[in-house]
């Protein structure tokens, strides 16, 4: 076991192996006391105010402590009871391994801490397929639960499913799934519990469905939306994976432009083909090579009008630095460019985003129902 | 606040209030003497509360001698107590503690008991003053209340007090809970008889009554205007662990609702007292107990749940079947949870459900109150929040673990647009007072030797919640045979608790 102390000695942090609920729940009630500070001796109290439980599923340790790295970051806007869970079931014994700890941060304008605790559980052996029973009793009763599942979604669908039961709001990143089609599933499931569902993976799209929107609105090319004649979007290279990012701007775009998604096909490598009215639209999905940005997430997208004779283009690209969106628009009477300097997509700040809004996201749960097909013209 | 002020003695306690006596312990070789009594003990010792010369005596079957018996109190303290042994404290304490052997029901061991007590008060100088502590299982209960009564006609006791403290349960129905009544007062008078519910002894449970009626803002909205329902919460993640046969001819209805749960209905649901002493607070108990509406069998099908745990995973193990755990039958149908729906027909709270529950094998150990206010009217913010709704505002009241009370409330994220979000006022007990709290027992133990009844349950208080638990029973028993198990370890009880809340539009917290 190890400790950590405060500047006043006081311990902030606590190691435990092979340990049981009990044991981690009253360490958890020791360090709420030792953060709440002595009112006998004029010591203000700490405040605790945990909005919500955060129960993060990581795969191994350094997602885990990214995961802690985003919820400290997060806590002064969300402060919450987070609880980073690691199973490994592979292991023979069946054991719990727990370390907890304190944030406490400064809180502004008040000679106050704000305090909120972290639990970390390495799970293994057979009580990994059971973490729903160990969840639950560290849980502070009452306040919504979110859970953050960082990784790719496992075949089974049994815990995601117990985790949906006690969830308000389910955090997938589609980005790490290896199966697009796993984020209908996950809707699937979560529609059964009523639990809503966000994708970061979708939220880091928002400024590019927002540059889109605005430019093919009035004033822009509004009247040239329902002409497109081709789509091309470009993603960094990654391997072997479902284009997650791009499929799921695609299916925001069709929905946008009123394309018919049941009709998508795949037309060889990286093509897909939707139709408007009878019309086809080719969709070429590109792969590249792209500096400084993650893979799999957009580069660029290019959309070619036509109408009356007449050709105009939308692109909307990456420019040099990764931040940096140039917009172009060729319309008849002219070309018009501009520059714009759009949000960092970490994990931090979508994740915000997330819990910014309000979980219930039907246009999102709408797009991913519509987008079943394509998925699977996808995964063709 | 200081933390005595916010538990239910009334004058501040003060050793002198306290009269010589010895404690007779029946049942000293027991679990419950081993794990609460004698530590209760020793940290009261340690706090200078127990009275003058207080002398322990321990009476069971078990052949100990007075060493033995101070060997193995030495070693229950050391394991169990809430503060390290001090060799001096214990030294002198342990100097009170004797011991004498003999059958619950045999004279002559009884006989030898009052020979040592006679020996022992004369010895220290304290008195004829004896508190009698029944700590042993309800069979022996009788027995020995027909053997002090026989002693006591032997010797006049004259100016000296004799009191009882009866360990629960306190009968298995209506009619066996009024039989005991009528036996122990044949050799007590009710004064003299203290029915011990641990829970009042907790001290989050008496901070009920300071926290309904010693604020001013609390009584106005606590009634049937403003309250939308109360949930009562007692669950466990343990089984029955070795107290399986024990457990098996008492059920849930009898561990828990009968008694921890109806207290706590009582002290959340009953009428101001006229004063916080063991007559007026009782009597308050007594009527809203009284005010309760008894079940018919079609609204013990409607209104009630129950269930018995099959296998599963609680807090990361396995947990076996309650049928398979040890000195259970193997098709036992005794009920590991129990709920239900209660209405209390009075001014205050015509109309409002309190819906209890309580199990075995449960996801997490809880127990709670929960006060859930009607909701305000949607107008201003219905483009604000998710749900058709607004969230009612919940007062909780934690009773174990982290003792607190916590306020569910609307409030607004930062920022636009704007968004309401349920967030709670948490005020976490033991982090306002910087002393450790005693243990329900100390807490009890020192009420009983300074005569104090009021965390005690009176015999009316007992028949009140009998004649709800019986009728609850009764209907049980006129039902055809549920399937069992019904739920599986690790979860919140059977599907039909969930109906029998769901029916009404409601949901059972999260805890
Ligand atoms: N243990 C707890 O935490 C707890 C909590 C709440 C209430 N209680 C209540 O407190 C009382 C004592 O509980 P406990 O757990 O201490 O019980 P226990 O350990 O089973 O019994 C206490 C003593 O009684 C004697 N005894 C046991 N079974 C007997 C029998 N069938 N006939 C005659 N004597 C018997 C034994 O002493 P000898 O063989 O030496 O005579 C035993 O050491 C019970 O009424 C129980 O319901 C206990």
């Amino acid at each position: 076991m190890a400790q950590a102390l405060d500047s006043e000695g006081r311990e902030l942090s606590w190691t435990g192996r092979s340990v049981d609920i009990d044991r981690i729940e009253a360490e958890l009630t020791k360090l709420r006391y030792l953060t709440a500070g002595d009112a006998d001796a004029g010591e203000s109290l700490a405040i605790r105010t945990s909005l919500a439980n955060m129960v993060v599923l990581a795969e191994d340790d350094e997602t885990a402590a990214q995961a802690s790295r985003v919820i400290e970051d997060l806590a002064a806007h969300h402060p919450s009871r987070a609880l980073i869970v690691i199973a490994r079931p592979s292991e023979d014994e069946s054991r719990i391994e727990t370390s907890l700890a304190a944030h406490c941060h400064l809180a502004p304008g008040l000679d106050q801490h704000v305090c909120c605790e972290e639990v970390t559980l390495h799970v293994s052996g057979r009580a990994a397929f059971h973490l729903h029973s160990i969840i639950v009793p560290l849980l502070i009763p009452d306040l919504p639960v979110v859970v953050w599942w960082t990784g790719p979604l496992p075949a089974e669908s049994h815990l995601i499913e117990e985790l949906c039961g006690l969830a308000d709001h389910f955090v997938v990143d589609s980005s790490r799934f290896t199966d697009l089609g796993d984020l209908s599933r996950m809707r699937e499931v979560a529609a059964l519990h009523d639990c809503a569902i966000g994708d970061l993976n979708y939220e880091r799209l928002r400024s590019w469905r927002d540059l889109v929107e605005r430019h093919t609105g009035a004033g822009g090319l509004g009247e040239w939306i329902s002409s497109v004649k081709s789509a091309e979007i470009r993603f960094t290279q990654q391997a072997k994976q479902t284009p997650a990012q791009a499929i799921l701007f695609l299916a925001w775009l069709a929905v946008h432009c009123g394309w018919e998604l049941d009709s998508a096909t795949a037309g060889g490598s990286n093509r897909l083909t939707l139709r408007q009215d009878k019309r086809e639209i080719p969709v070429y999905l590109e792969p590249v090579k792209y500096e400084g940005v993650d893979r799999g997430w957009l580069v660029s997208i290019k959309l070619a009008f036509e109408r009356d004779g007449e050709a105009a283009l939308l692109s909307v690209s990456r420019t040099g630095d990764p931040l940096l969106i140039t917009v172009r628009t060729e319309l008849p009477d002219g070309v018009r460019e501009e520059h714009v300097r759009i949000e960092a997509c970490d994990s931090q700040t979508v994740l915000m985003h997330q819990l910014d809004t309000a979980p219930h996201d039907p246009e999102f749960v709408r797009l991913l129902i519509a987008a079943a097909p394509l998925i699977q013209a996808a995964r063709a | 606040m200081t933390a005595q002020a916010a538990t239910l003695t009334t004058a501040p306690v003060s050793d002198s209030a306290t009269d010589p006596c010895t404690i007779v312990i029946f049942g000293a070789s027991g679990d419950l003497t081993a794990r609460k009594l004698m530590p209760a003990l020793y940290n009261l010792a340690l706090d200078g509360r127990l009275p003058p010369g207080l002398a322990v005596v321990g009476y069971s079957r078990t052949k100990w001698s007075n060493d033995a018996f101070r060997e193995e109190a030495r070693k229950n303290v050391e394991e169990h107590s809430r503060r390290p042994l001090d060799p001096e404290v214990w030294d002198s304490f342990a100097s009170g503690l004797f011991y004498s052997y003999g059958g619950y029901d045999d004279p002559e061991g009884h006989d030898r008991l009052n020979e040592k007590l006679r020996e022992v008060e004369a010895e220290r100088g304290i008195g004829g003053n004896r508190l009698y502590y029944l700590a042993v299982p309800p069979t022996t209960f009788v027995d020995i209340i027909e053997q002090l009564g026989r002693c006591r006609e032997q010797s006049a006791a004259g100016e000296s007090w004799s009191r009882v403290i009866i360990e629960k349960p306190f009968g298995v129905d209506l009619a066996s809970a009024r039989e005991l009544n009528r036996v122990v007062h044949t050799v007590f008078s009710e004064d003299d008889v203290y029915r011990i519910d641990h829970y009042l002894g907790k001290e989050t449970v008496q901070n009920i009554l300071v926290f309904r009626f010693a604020n001013g803002i609390m009584e106005p909205i606590w009634n049937r205007r403003y309250v939308d329902h109360v949930q009562i919460t007692v669950s466990e993640s343990l089984g029955v662990g070795h107290r399986g046969s024990y457990y098996d001819g008492s059920g849930a209805l009898r561990d828990m609702v009968q008694n921890h749960i109806m207290q706590l209905l009582a002290l959340i649901a009953m009428e101001p007292p006229l004063a916080i002493d063991g007559l007026s607070v009782r009597d308050e108990k007594v009527k809203v107990l009284n005010a309760v509406r008894l079940f018919d069998n079609d609204e013990v099908a409607l209104a009630t749940a129950r269930g018995q745990y099959g296998p599963g995973w609680v807090a990361g193990e396995e947990a076996p079947a309650y049928r398979a755990e040890e000195g259970v039958p193997d098709d036992s149908r005794t009920e590991t949870f129990a709920a239900m729906r209660l209405f209390i027909d009075s001014w205050r709270w015509a109309g409002v459900p309190f819906y209890l529950r309580t199990g075995k094998r449960l996801p997490k150990r809880s127990t709670e109150i929960a006060i859930t206010f009607k909701p305000a009217p949607q107008l201003l913010f219905q483009d604000f929040v998710d749900e058709p709704h607004l969230e009612p505002n919940v007062l909780s009241i934690r009773i174990q673990p982290n003792e607190g009370i916590s306020l569910k409330f609307l409030t607004k994220v930062p920022g636009s647009p704007p968004r309401l979000r349920p967030a709670a006022m948490d005020f976490l007990y033991g982090t306002s007072f910087v002393i450790q709290s005693p243990s329900a027992y100390e807490t009890l133990l020192l009420d009983a030797l300074q005569g104090d009844a009021t965390l005690f349950t009176r015999s009316d208080e007992v028949v009140a919640a009998w004649t709800i638990m019986d009728r609850v029973l009764n209907g049980w028993h006129s039902m055809p045979p549920l399937e069992l198990p019904n739920y599986e370890a690790g979860t919140w009880g059977p599907a039909a608790a969930d109906e029998l809340i769901e029916r009404d539009g409601r949901k059972w917290r999260k805890l």
